[in-house]
């Protein structure tokens, strides 16, 4: 969709005072992204994680397994996929809308493997063979699109039909995309491989929940520190077809469904708007002998209340590679923190924050200066004293 | 509008060069307003008094002891009638409107030039005394255009005496305005002798009045003890007792103070032919003491019609529904890159070194250009020379300082203002940004081969910081700084007028840190204005108009040329040359056509745009109610990025056009009281915006990023019910005097890109209302209010987020583009001041409160990561701001 134009370079730097004008209500701002919660908290509305293509580039005619990692609380979901060959000119993300049949009912892949457009089995595990036509020569790779819908059972994919055919998305009826890549490459992209979660140094085995328990005093001040381990034979990036090395680095996304994730090197995390979100980064091995290594992407975790937490981390190549790990935890002895002061400074308000109503504050969300507030008073007492000594 | 690109231009310009030469040699032109130097005229004889008529005594004046002296302006026509007569110097509401309406039964024998008869505007001097005195008699001292100004006639005492038998004295000396020491002119000095009685005074001994800079001189009086008394109209009455010794010659300095100071000081100019349907002179002393500018006249520019609110405050000049881009600020006719200091927190010219502020929110004359929204045009005035004066200025903003006065004939003046919000917002615990800004004025003026030169020189440096946690350092994210020194020389003989300007400047601009932009330019730019009187009805003006700018744009870190940095130099030249005319056919009816060549070149692209204008005048009611029209042809040209491929550009742009159309009304309701009103369309097309297509070009694919393939419409009307600084003020608030204005204004402002519908601009705001009130209490108190209702702007929701797994982020989906509207903004600012008149100075004190009611309004919408929750942010809340000024 056009947006307003009149855009550029120059525009930009002519909307420079504005720019500032945002950076300066940056403690405001911040708040008020904070009270509409990162996506690295899990809550009560469902959210797509992430979509794994198995491989993420194969070549025509392979088999190509997609994942679906979904947050889901509460009732019955159902996934359902798309499998989208942009025709012509036409571009990948208007592909579903443009080929999407006027009756609805959009054929099978199985039956149907040259439609532009068709459905894989439904399941949060499903498949697609790359249509064997796609023969792309050396060099090039061409972009499959797949795309995912989650959807609630009551509304399942009749229901959300609408919601596909015009690409806008409901809160019962999420969408998701990914692009599996085609190509005739003979070392294609692969998957990174999150081997394990070590919890203050101690790898979670991932089949029984890890236990934390902590003294009810502490709470205001808990948290664990996670280091995801990336299989570094994995991370194909840091090796290349003509054996020179390379350096890679893995974008990490963190999510829970209690407390609150913060990366340790950056604090930034997806949804957070931060340009450093946090990363496993990787070198090649010492003369491309042997297998490189991967520093663990840290985080810290505070569950802030207890029960039984969900811990996702989802790696990211950049290039359509992606991996995941899903960890369970028993959070023990742990009560609700009285106030999150500790945590944020801007929930301190109670949810007020500087734009709330009744909040008496200056342009940069902090209070005004007794002083200042004090003036009108200051300035009537004066006049009155001046005028009671004959002045004018 | 004829326009055509070219790439080598064809000596256009020499041509004209040539052809203005000639005319210059030749005569053509002159204009209004001015009294030209004596020397140019023949014989001249003032008009003379043929029948008075004495004005009834008030009787509310007579009870309250009212009495004095109204400075009246009269016009009289070529057959001798009066018809225009407006108050100099009041005296008091109801005796200035008797004194107006005697004088406008006025009979004169017309003045004449060399035995021709002519129009002549005179100053008439109208008594009222309490006494039962002879009937008052106006005293002709003054003649303004065309005739000569003669020195004030000094009315001679004409009994001395007991000269020949006691020896004399003589008293002498000036009478200056109490704080500020001007010389305070046409006061009436009088001298009463002393009586017995306490306190009474005797016979009238001598009486006189002050000349242009103040001084008077009794001339021989018997010695002995004198009641002295200064009366002038818009001061306190001064009395003092002087002993005059035989044979002494006294000097004495009297210090007058006015009734009042600041916004209600008369200020008397020059009234020059309106050449649009549409524009805002502003008067100075007003518009500071306005609510939420903190004294600051061009920040007042905001509260204008036409001009709608930005977010923030910020200063965004939003004219009549276009982008802040396309209102060009001129200083003396010379562009300027910025108006405000960041955020609009201030302008970045002093307003204290301000003559006026012209303000055209559309259908502007030729002699202003590549610009398709309004013009703002500010000019500086002349050191004082009555003196050495200046003030030290304090608020929360920034404190500045100032010095004038006289130099040779001419004056200089020098003003300095540094921000100390970076070292207030330090104190402020969690604060990460520190704003700070400078800025200097430095201006002389001296006559100069028979007309004046004024040498102005100025400029700002605003740069912001934030802290950096991850360095643990401050950073600077944002510089912009300028200097402009400016050059002007101006003259007026006979018929003819020449103006003549260069302005020679720097500016560089810096946004970002590891990505990081920086622009520089250096430019040279000149204006020629020669005018010609033809006839009484017909008066024709030709000008040129140019820059030279050389400048370089760095782009470090940039993406888009995968991080390396990349430097891009070019030269720009700007010439353009108008020809405007004024002719009065009947003479009520004024038409003003004029055409306007631009021509423009980078590098080796030529642009050029033929810009013809009309608008024509009909007076209904002479000086009372008059109608205006206007329609002409606009361009802008396209800003150097746009030109350059690498970062976004299309070397194929061309000029964005616009046609204004406007009617409007200018009813002199009262004579304190006008009302304004406007209706207007504005059709743009050929606007830049962003194309990204891939097009066939030079045997190749390209992309374009951006075209000339926006449009745009703005329709609307105006309103402005003003109401100027007198003392007709309702009663029951004891108000000494009080102005205000209602502004409002109804528009709709819309935009379309290719293949899209029609949609509101990003600032349309459909009404736009502002009331300004402001009055003056006894001992020198002022209060003001400004109360302002805008419509909210438009913004676009989102219907949710697609995610994408391979980018980790979320799709927007849009909804209807500009399709939803932010709540109503309302806003209540006030202001209240209060001045300390001392013998040598004065202090002054005010507080300006923004928001007084802390309404939190909506600027923005703000959207989580998938698009499916959003929060506002909010304006600024209640802001109060202390200043204090000590003048001398």
């Amino acid at each position: 969709m056009a947006r307003p134009g009149r855009a550029g370079p120059s525009a930009a730097l002519l909307f420079a005072p504005t720019v500032v004008l945002a950076l300066a209500a940056l403690s405001e701002t911040g708040c008020s992204l904070e009270r509409l919660g990162p996506a690295s908290e899990l809550t009560d509305d469902p959210q797509v994680l992430t979509i794994r293509a198995e491989p993420p580039e194969a070549h025509a005619g392979e088999l190509v397994t997609l994942e679906a990692l979904v947050h889901w609380p509460g009732d019955d979901w159902e996934a359902h996929w798309l499998v989208c060959v942009p025709q012509g000119s036409g571009g990948l993300s208007n592909c579903v809308s443009d080929n999407f049949p006027a009756d609805g009912v959009v054929p099978d892949c199985l039956t149907a493997p040259d439609a532009p457009l068709c459905r894989a089995p439904s399941g949060p595990v499903s498949g697609v063979v790359v249509p064997p036509y796609l023969q792309i020569p050396p060099g090039v790779t061409f972009p499959v699109l797949v795309e995912l819908l989650a959807a609630r059972s009551a509304e399942g994919w009749t229901g959300c039909l609408p919601a596909v055919a015009n690409a806008e998305p409901t809160s019962d009826c999420l969408l998701a995309v990914k692009i599996a890549r085609v190509s005739a490459h003979p070392q294609p992209n692969r998957n990174p491989v999150a081997s394990a979660l070590l919890v203050d140094g101690v790898t979670h085995d991932g089949q029984t929940p890890f236990r934390l328990t902590e003294d009810a005093s502490d709470l205001a001040h808990f948290s664990v520190l996670f280091e995801l381990v990336v299989d570094a034979s994995s991370v194909d990036e840091i090796y290349t077809d003509d054996a020179s090395p390379q350096d890679a680095a893995l974008d990490v996304s963190w999510f829970a469904t209690c407390g609150s994730i913060h990366g340790v090197d950056s604090g930034g995390l997806r949804g957070d708007d931060s340009p450093d979100p946090s990363k496993v980064n990787c070198t090649p091995p010492p003369e491309g002998v042997g297998p490189g290594t991967c520093e663990a992407a840290q985080a810290t975790w505070t569950p802030r209340e207890p029960g039984t937490c969900v811990v996702h981390a989802v790696v990211n190549d950049g290039r359509g590679g992606i991996g995941y790990l899903t960890r369970v935890f028993e959070v023990r002895g742990i009560a609700a923190p009285e106030q999150e002061t500790t945590l944020s400074a801007c929930n301190s308000s109670g949810g007020g924050g500087g734009g709330g109503a009744g909040g008496f504050t200056n342009a940069f969300g902090a209070p005004p200066s007794p002083l200042l507030l004090g003036l009108p008073l200051l300035l009537w007492l004066f006049g009155r004293r001046w005028r009671a000594r004959g002045g004018r | 509008m004829m326009s055509c690109k070219m790439r080598n231009l064809p000596g256009i310009f020499g041509l004209w060069l040539l052809l203005c030469l000639t005319a210059f040699s030749g005569s053509v032109w002159a204009r209004q307003a001015r009294p030209a130097p004596r020397r140019a005229l023949g014989k001249v004889v003032y008009p003379k008094l043929v029948k008075f008529v004495q004005a009834p005594y008030p009787e509310a004046a007579r009870k309250a002891g009212k009495q004095g002296v109204v400075l009246l302006f009269v016009t009289v026509s070529v057959g001798g009638k009066v018809t225009l007569v407006s108050v100099a110097r009041s005296l008091s509401p109801l005796l200035d409107a008797a004194a107006v309406k005697a004088a406008g039964q006025f009979v004169y024998k017309p003045a004449t030039v060399d035995g021709k008869p002519v129009g002549a505007r005179i100053k008439v001097a109208y008594t009222f005394r309490l006494r039962a005195r002879p009937a008052p008699r106006p005293a002709h001292r003054r003649a303004a255009p065309p005739t000569p100004r003669p020195r004030p006639r000094v009315r001679p005492v004409r009994k001395r005496p007991s000269v020949r038998t006691v020896p004399g004295a003589r008293l002498g000396g000036r009478v200056r305005q109490k704080g500020t020491r001007t010389g305070l002119e046409d006061a009436e000095v009088l001298a009463y002798v002393r009586s017995g009685v306490k306190g009474g005074r005797g016979r009238l001994a001598g009486k006189t009045f002050t000349g242009k800079t103040g001084r008077f001189a009794l001339g021989l009086l018997p010695a002995g003890r004198y009641l002295v008394e200064v009366r002038a109209a818009g001061f306190r009455r001064f009395k003092v007792v002087e002993n005059l010794a035989p044979g002494a010659r006294l000097t004495v300095a009297y210090y007058v103070e006015r009734t009042s100071y600041g916004a209600y000081e008369t200020v008397v100019t020059s009234k020059k032919e309106r050449r649009e349907v549409t524009q805002y002179q502003l008067s100075l002393p007003e518009i500071q003491m306005i609510p939420g500018t903190q004294g600051d006249a061009l920040k007042a520019l905001q509260n204008m019609p036409g001009v709608a609110r930005a977010p923030f405050g910020i200063g965004l000049l939003l004219v009549r529904g276009s982008a802040p881009e396309d209102t060009r600020v001129f200083m003396e006719g010379h562009e300027i890159p910025i108006l405000y200091h960041f955020f609009g927190i201030t302008s970045v010219f002093n307003s204290d070194l301000l003559r006026s502020i012209k303000f055209v929110p559309g259908n502007f004359s030729v002699q202003y250009g590549r610009a398709i929204g309004g013009v703002i045009d500010v000019f500086a005035r002349k050191g004082k020379r009555d003196g050495w004066h200046g003030y030290l200025d304090v608020d929360i903003w920034d404190v500045g300082a100032l010095v004038e006065g006289p130099v040779g004939k001419g004056s200089m003046a020098l003003s300095l203002r540094r921000s100390h919000i970076d070292s207030v917002l330090a104190l402020v615990p969690g604060v990460e940004v520190s704003p700070a800004y400078y800025d200097y004025q430095a201006m002389v003026d001296h006559p100069l081969w028979g007309g004046h030169l004024k040498v102005l020189a100025f400029g700002s440096d605003d740069r912001m910081r934030i802290f950096d946690r991850e360095s643990d350092e401050w950073r600077t994210i944002y510089v912009t700084l300028f200097q402009k020194t400016l050059v002007l020389w101006g003259r007026r003989w006979g018929k003819h007028e020449l103006r003549a300007s260069v302005a020679g400047g720097y500016r560089r601009t810096e946004v970002g840190t590891d990505f990081k932009q920086i622009q520089q330019f250096g430019d040279v730019g000149w204006r020629l204005h020669y005018g010609y009187r033809v006839s009484s009805s017909l008066r024709v003006s030709t000008g040129l108009h140019g820059t030279v700018t050389v400048g370089s744009a760095e782009l470090r870190g940039y993406s888009g040329t995968g991080g390396e940095d990349l430097s891009i130099k070019g030269l720009v030249v700007n010439q353009a040359v108008y020809a405007e005319a004024s002719w009065k056919p009947f003479p009520r009816l004024t038409l003003i056509p004029g055409l306007r060549l631009d021509y423009y070149s980078i590098q080796n692209i030529g642009l050029t745009a033929f810009d013809p204008r009309l608008t024509v005048r009909l007076d209904v009611i002479r000086r009372k109610l008059s109608i205006l029209a206007a329609v002409g042809l606009f361009h802008q040209d396209p800003q150097i990025s746009q030109f350059i491929p690498e970062v976004g550009g299309n070397p194929n742009i061309s000029h964005e056009r616009s046609l204004h159309t406007s009617l409007g009304l200018n009813w002199r309701v009262r004579p304190s009281l006008t009302v304004e009103a406007t209706g207007f369309y504005k059709q743009i097309w050929a606007l830049v915006v962003d194309t990204n297509k891939e097009v066939w070009r030079d045997s190749a694919v390209e992309t374009e990023y951006q075209a000339n393939v926006g449009r745009g419409r703005v329709y609307g009307g105006e309103l402005l019910v003003k109401k100027r600084a007198d003392g007709d003020c309702p009663r029951f608030l004891k108000l000494e005097k009080c102005f205000g204005w209602i502004s409002y204004t109804l528009m709709r402002s819309e935009r379309k890109d290719p293949r899209d519908p029609w949609r509101l601009f990003d600032f349309d705001q459909t009404h736009i209302l502002t009331v300004v009130l402001s009055g003056l209490w006894k001992y020198g108190w002022q209060v003001g209010i400004r109360f302002r209702l805008v419509s909210g702007n438009p913004t676009t929701a989102y219907r949710g987020g697609i995610f994408a797994a391979d980018s980790n982020s979320y799709i927007p989906v849009f909804g209807e583009p500009n399709g939803d509207r932010l709540p109503l903004f309302h806003q209540l600012d006030l202001r209240i001041d209060k001045k300390w008149v001392f013998k040598n100075w004065i202090l002054s004190l005010y507080l300006d409160i923004q928001n007084v009611y802390n309404y939190q309004a909506t600027e923005f919408v703000l959207w989580n990561f998938n698009y499916t929750r959003s929060t506002t942010l909010n304006g600024l809340p209640i802001i109060p701001s202390l200043g204090i000024k000590g003048a001398f």
